[in-house]
């Protein structure tokens, strides 16, 4: 049988390997277009990282034998502390954005590899690796570079 | 005797400004630490308060030392920073005491772990915006001093 973690990490190896692509060869100006949702390539990955962020305190506090910080919250709550945060990073070049998601990514993971024995179940908005999110988003800029012949 | 780097300034003044917080709830009952009785938050909710700001500023110190950019702004107004501090409050209100001072320290450890790595050059106020370095001393301090007005307004 597979180890939960391991298996979490391996989906989120591969959710980390298809933002890189989705993003691959952009510059910042392409990234930094918005696209007609409003957000651009940049406020997409502000955004991953900033998840990625709460998620390692989130990890961390779970694998201590904490309750979940961050509940089953309304989407308007949500979508408001995502445009915040968003809004605040606009400015960050294109390189150091990609670098603050490596970071945050690597503490994630880096919290998840020395707890093996996490309970899983405990997690609600913020959940472990965030992989579908991480997807999703790679998705949206795929669909975005295509439509943009970028 | 051995002068000490800013690093070293940095962690001693943050320690001492933590031990501020910690005698300012010493003898506290849960019960008592629950009361909203400062300006609508209770002691949790400030110790909360503390815990979600160093959690963010631990990702910021991380971020300046690599050599980044500040991803907090300086023009963050005050109504979002009031909406964003009640917001993250209000969502960890469900907490155990034991957790809340668990995650208090672990997120102040991650911020001392990040300043005592984070190059002397990239120690420096001026490259902070809305979560300062220094600011983390004094954000403890204000706090400290605003539990001590009101055990002394309630007499606990």
């Amino acid at each position: 049988m597979t180890d939960p973690v391991a298996q979490l990490i391996a989906e989120f190896d591969a959710a980390t390997e298809r933002v890189a692509s989705a993003i691959a060869g952009l510059k910042d100006e392409h990234a930094s277009r918005p696209a007609d949702d409003g957000w651009s390539v940049k406020d997409q990955l502000n955004h991953l990282t900033c998840w990625h962020e709460m998620r390692f305190f989130e990890v961390s506090r779970i694998a201590r034998g904490g309750a979940a910080s961050f509940p089953l919250t309304d989407e308007v709550g949500v979508e408001s502390l995502n445009n915040q945060i968003v809004n605040n990073r606009r400015s960050l070049a294109l390189t150091q954005v990609v670098a603050d998601l490596q970071f945050a990514r690597g503490k994630v993971k880096e919290a998840l590899l020395s707890a093996p024995d996490i309970s899983l179940s405990s997690f609600r908005e913020v959940g472990p690796v965030g992989a579908s999110h991480d997807i999703s988003h790679a998705e949206l800029i795929e669909a975005w570079r295509k439509k943009e012949g970028i | 005797m051995r002068a000490l780097t800013t690093n070293q300034q940095l962690i001693t003044e943050l320690e001492r400004s933590r031990g501020q917080v910690l005698r300012a709830i010493d003898g506290l009952t849960n019960e008592q630490l629950s009361i909203p009785g400062i300006e609508g938050w209770s002691v949790r909710d400030h110790l909360l308060h503390l815990t979600i700001w160093d959690e963010m500023r631990f990702f910021e110190i991380s971020r300046i030392a690599r050599g980044g950019r500040a991803g907090f702004p300086n023009d963050f107004s005050e109504t979002d920073v009031d909406w964003l501090n009640d917001r993250t409050v209000e969502m960890r209100r469900r907490l155990s005491l034991p957790q809340i001072l668990a995650d208090l320290a672990y997120a102040r450890d991650m911020v001392l772990q990040a300043v005592a790595i984070c190059p002397d050059e990239r120690i420096d106020d001026s490259l902070y915006e809305g979560i300062g370095l220094g600011g983390a001393a004094e954000h403890d301090r204000a706090h400290a001093e605003t539990i001590r007005s009101w055990r002394k307004k309630e007499r606990m």
